[in-house]
């Protein structure tokens, strides 16, 4: 019955002032629904991997080095011989499982006339679909990776190749820079989930691997994951491995490090810092911190709105509150009431915000490169979280404004003498304050976010990444050195190309190939890891390095295959005094056969994005690396069409590679790719900012329009007695300017701190400008001016017979 | 001083049209007390507030010394009642969250008087009106007859020559009501104009004219056996 009762108030309050009831519900739900958006977002992110009923105790065996007790590499792979030896010799390891994924993940895969490159291939242990529990759809999950020459793929790969026919027991070919295997089909797995750090396509049988890689120790080209008896062994596990790898460190290389190992749990993989030899690009957890404050922010935003509008309104519904007091109403029944209006108000907005999150995800999904649904709130323990947020938050803008209103005495609400209280005005100067505090500081992010994104881009990269087409390095096939060398001269023969050159790694693409090095004048002997870019002699010259030292290859000097050229940060790495002093030097490189002579020293240059610091670098010839992947063929162009030299490119690739697929890249467009995840990110603060001062400004507006309406008599009076425009302008948008200066004086030190925090995740970053703080400010300044203004106009023309009238 | 051709009022609502004021032509003399009288809706205190320029006609021609003030824009309007003209309502129209001395100083603020000049003058009109020793309160700490002569020290308080009064009685008691029209009239025979509307026979007889409105039309108007300084 009371319910009803108070049903009927709530709707009719809702209906009596339509407009303003369309602002408050309006910005709830657009409050809600970006937060709900952003934490789906998070909560997606945090349940990577969580699909695997083990997780808790299944850790990736990560490879690091220690040189005089300091980390000198840190890597996300290990090497075959790690995890075996852990399973021998250390008590915690129950199982494991590895895939050799760096070991050509990329090769040409044909089924009859179809011929694709394919990505994210791996060479997965038997146990595999035992240990991890990816779904395996067709197929014996016990027997389907026994044996060599094996292959499991996923349905969309099967969809590709064999369009509906049934996969099992065909055999594909895969191609690659060392050869060719034929692999029967015996099973089919579920594409693997969105949020699993790894996400193959095809994964072949580990024992196609060469046999003396199963217990090699010097390469670290394998994901290794243990299954341990208990999760806090983890520690235990991690201490004893650097004494017993001890007994593995059979070659020279490396002997002067400590091995270790970190043990990182499969469901942290995902948010945990990007390493060397990540299979994935990782997710970044101050960013998802940064964003959850984000979607906090927004919704105290929102609730606060609805609490000030609720209280500024309550002057019109003190009357109906003096009523019901003085019919008998408690105090208790005054603030139930309110608590279901809140309760009606915000499940409203809920219904809306569920409809406009509906129609966002897909853009949002596409933005984002996510799989989001509504699925995750269930998956994951968000759905109760937003359920206990929703609850607080319908709790506090209800029970807020009904304790204002219940306290005061109900003839004084009769009579329409009631004022707010001093307190009940300052709670709500504070409320805007907090709300501008959140607006301005998401600005400022936004702006840091766009200058990082921006400096990045534009930064100096020492290296030339535009008017490049890169084409992909065909798999192996016969006489592979001489076609290559033939297509290489007619690519360079075509008129609108400088240069080509063969390469194992190109700007932008991380260089995965370490040897361990000696200086040859070092009698102490140390051995360092470092990486090793080979390519051909034109790759120096046709990506613009700069020499500070020496000289690059060159083919008229013939002996260059016994040379090296070295970066500024390999030759303070390996102790030379500078770059001149480094020149005629010879090092001791791991494989080679003799000492290599540096003959260059190049300027350091930005191999990858900005985000990772300058590495020690090394260029060698391929000749005498014979056993590196060669992976790129970088063309370089002039005054070309792209199109065209794409088309004439093919032509080339097709007469001498014709069972290897032509793909290629724009090397600009390539490296931009590394920033795609900033942008990513830049954008979904922006968005997310706008929408914050789009709500904070709905608030002030109604503010600013109940201030006015208190205020007309004052207004009136002050223009009989001489008041300009400008003078009634700032006496009524005086108490809002300075909120504002508050909000500015708390909200530019905090961003200044949080994003001084996010800015330490680069390596270079850019320096703080003025206009990161002016901008919001003043942007700030002006919305709130424009929306004063509005307001106020209105009281401020009338005649001021008009306002006086208004009693 | 003040002369009015034809002024007409109409208030213009959804579904009726008022005629709040029809034609109505008058004039007033410098240093004359008027009195507008007549019963509730008339459109005595629509004609003030177009006299005090607060509201402007929807016909008819407005002169002030010779000036025309239908054709001012509304910023000129502010500039010219600005130490010309001085209000005193019913209500008083106090702002309640000034003391009484800042509410006095507000028409000097707005003339942008010297601050010294402006506490010199506004505790000299305070001492006046006899509530000087109030300066430092709020209006709702004051009885109505109080808050009555602070309105009268705001309106005169920038020495304007003419004030116009809606009522200045209408919420006080007999004897602050006789109080403030000798304060009134006190401040004509300085030489101040005074328009007052008002119910009360009373506060008429102090006027030097009586002008009474019905329907918004002049049907009478009585002279008083004053004499005009």
């Amino acid at each position: 019955m009371i319910i009803s009762n108070y049903w009927n108030s709530a709707l009719r309050s809702l209906t009596k002032k339509k407009g303003f009831s369309a602002i408050n519900i309006l910005g709830l739900a657009i409050g809600m629904a970006a937060a709900l958006l952003i934490l789906t977002y998070v909560a997606f992110e945090y349940s990577y991997d969580h699909m695997h009923s083990r997780a808790d105790r299944i850790f990736r065996v990560e490879a690091r080095f220690f040189e005089n007790g300091e980390m000198t590499d840190n890597w996300a792979s290990s090497s075959a011989g790690y995890a075996t030896a852990m399973k021998r010799n250390l008590a915690g390891v129950e199982d494991y499982t590895r895939v050799g994924s760096q070991y050509y993940p990329e090769q040409i895969v044909k089924y009859n006339e179809l011929l694709y490159r394919e990505t994210n291939i791996g060479y997965a242990e038997k146990n595999y679909f035992n240990f991890f529990d990816f779904e395996l759809l067709k197929g014996d999950k016990n027997t389907c990776l026994d044996g060599p020459k094996k292959v499991v793929i996923t349905e969309r790969i099967a969809r590709k190749y064999f369009k509906g026919a049934d996969p099992i027991g065909k055999i594909l070919i895969f191609r690659s820079n060392i050869g060719e295997e034929a692999c029967e089909v015996t099973g089919i797995m579920k594409d693997m989930p969105v949020n699993s750090h790894v996400r193959y396509s095809m994964l072949i049988s580990y024992e196609t691997l060469p046999k003396w890689m199963d217990e090699y120790w010097y390469r670290h080209e394998v994901y290794s994951y243990v299954l341990l008896k208990s999760a806090d062994m983890k520690k235990q596990v991690e201490d004893a491995f650097p004494a017993m790898a001890e007994k593995y460190k059979t070659e020279e290389a490396l002997k002067n490090k400590t091995w270790a190992i970190q043990l990182t749990n499969l469901k942290e993989i995902h948010l945990n810092p990007q390493k060397a030899y990540e299979p994935e690009t990782k997710g970044n957890r101050s960013s998802m911190l940064v964003l959850i404050c984000t979607a906090l922010a927004i919704l105290c935003i929102a609730w606060i709105n609805y609490i000030n509008m609720t209280v500024a309104r309550s002057m019109e519904r003190a009357k109906e509150i003096g009523i019901r007091r003085a019919s008998g109403a408690s105090r208790r029944q005054i603030v139930t009431q309110f608590l279901f209006e809140s309760l009606v108000t915000n499940g409203i907005a809920f219904i809306l915000a569920l409809g406009l999150m509906e129609a966002l995800m897909p853009a949002f999904n596409n933005l984002t490169s996510r799989d989001l649904g509504f699925s995750v709130w269930v998956t994951t323990s968000l759905g109760w979280m937003l359920l206990l947020i929703f609850a607080l938050g319908v709790f506090l803008s209800g029970f807020y404004p009904a304790t204002i209103l219940s306290g005061i005495k109900p003839i004084k609400m009769l009579k329409g003498k009631f004022t707010h209280t001093k307190n009940a005005t300052l709670t709500r100067k504070v409320l805007v304050v907090l709300q501008y505090t959140a607006s301005l500081a998401l600005l400022c992010g936004t702006l840091i976010v766009y200058a990082q994104l921006q400096y990045m881009r534009q930064a100096s990269l020492g290296v030339r990444v535009d008017q490049t087409l890169v084409l992909k390095f065909p798999a192996h096939c016969e006489d592979m050195a001489t076609k290559l060398t033939a297509m290489k001269r007619e690519l360079k023969a075509l008129p609108s190309v400088k240069n080509v050159t063969v390469s194992g790694a190109v700007p932008g693409t991380e260089v995965t190939d370490f040897l361990s090095i000696v200086r040859l004048s070092d009698v102490t002997k140390q051995t360092r890891l470092l990486e090793m870019l080979n390519s051909d002699v034109y790759y120096l010259d046709a990506y613009d390095l700069e020499f500070v030292a020496g000289r690059g290859f060159a083919e008229d000097f013939g002996g260059d295959v016994y040379n090296i050229v070295l970066n500024e940060t390999a030759v303070r790495t390996l102790g030379f005094a500078s770059p001149e002093a480094a020149l005629g030097e010879r090092l001791s490189v791991e494989t080679v056969d003799q000492p290599m002579q540096i003959i260059g020293v190049v300027k350091d240059y930005h191999q990858q994005s900005l985000n990772k610091g300058y590495t020690p670098l090394l260029f060698a010839l391929h000749d005498k690396l014979s056993w590196m992947k060669q992976r790129y063929i970088s063309v370089v162009m002039e005054n070309a069409n792209p199109r065209e030299l794409v088309k004439q490119s093919e032509e080339i690739w097709n007469r001498y590679f014709p069972d290897s697929s032509f793909d290629y890249f724009f090397l600009d467009q390539f490296f931009d790719q590394q920033y795609r995840q900033d942008e990513v990110f830049g954008l979904i603060v922006a968005l997310f900012a706008i929408l914050a001062i789009f709500i904070s400004c709905m608030g002030l507006w109604v503010l600013v329009m109940f201030s006015c309406s208190t205020r007309v008599r004052e207004m009136g009076i002050r223009k009989v007695l001489g008041a300009s425009k400008i003078q009634l302008f700032y006496e009524l948008g005086r108490e809002f300017f300075i909120l504002i200066g508050v909000a500015v004086v708390i909200a530019l030190p905090l961003s200044w701190w949080v994003m001084d925090g996010w800015l330490d995740h680069y390596s270079f970053r850019t320096d703080w400008k003025a206009w990161f703080f002016l901008v919001p400010v003043i942007l700030l300044c002006v919305i709130s001016l424009l929306t004063i203004g509005w307001q106020t106009a209105k009281t401020i023309l009338s005649k001021p017979a008009r306002s006086l009238r208004y009693e | 001083m003040i002369k009015t051709e034809k002024l007409s009022m109409l208030f213009t609502t959804e579904d009726v049209q008022t005629k709040a004021l029809n034609e109505v032509s008058l004039e007033i003399k410098k240093g004359e007390f008027v009195a507008i009288m007549g019963p509730s809706g008339c459109g005595k205190s629509t004609l003030l507030n177009i006299l005090g320029t607060l509201d402007s006609s929807t016909s008819g021609k407005y002169y002030f010394e010779g000036k025309e003030i239908d054709k001012m824009s509304e910023s000129q309007l502010t500039s010219f009642r600005k130490g010309n003209i001085g209000f005193v309502f019913q209500n008083f129209n106090l702002i309640d969250e000034l003391t009484v001395f800042e509410n006095v100083e507000l028409p000097l603020v707005y003339l942008n008087g010297k601050k010294a000049d402006r506490k010199k003058k506004v505790m000299e009109v305070l001492d006046r009106m006899n509530i000087a020793h109030r300066a430092g309160h709020f209006p709702q700490q004051l009885s109505g007859g109080q808050q009555q002569r602070v309105a009268i020290a705001r309106a005169v308080v920038t020495d304007c020559n003419l004030i116009l009064a809606d009522e200045p009685t209408g919420n006080l008691d007999s004897t602050n009501g006789v109080e403030v029209m000798e304060l009134l009239s006190e401040l004509n025979r300085q030489g101040t104009t005074i328009v007052i509307v008002t119910h009360s026979q009373r506060d008429a007889k102090y006027a030097h004219r009586v002008i009474h409105l019905l329907d918004g039309k002049i049907v009478s108007e009585d002279r008083n056996n004053i004499s005009i300084k």
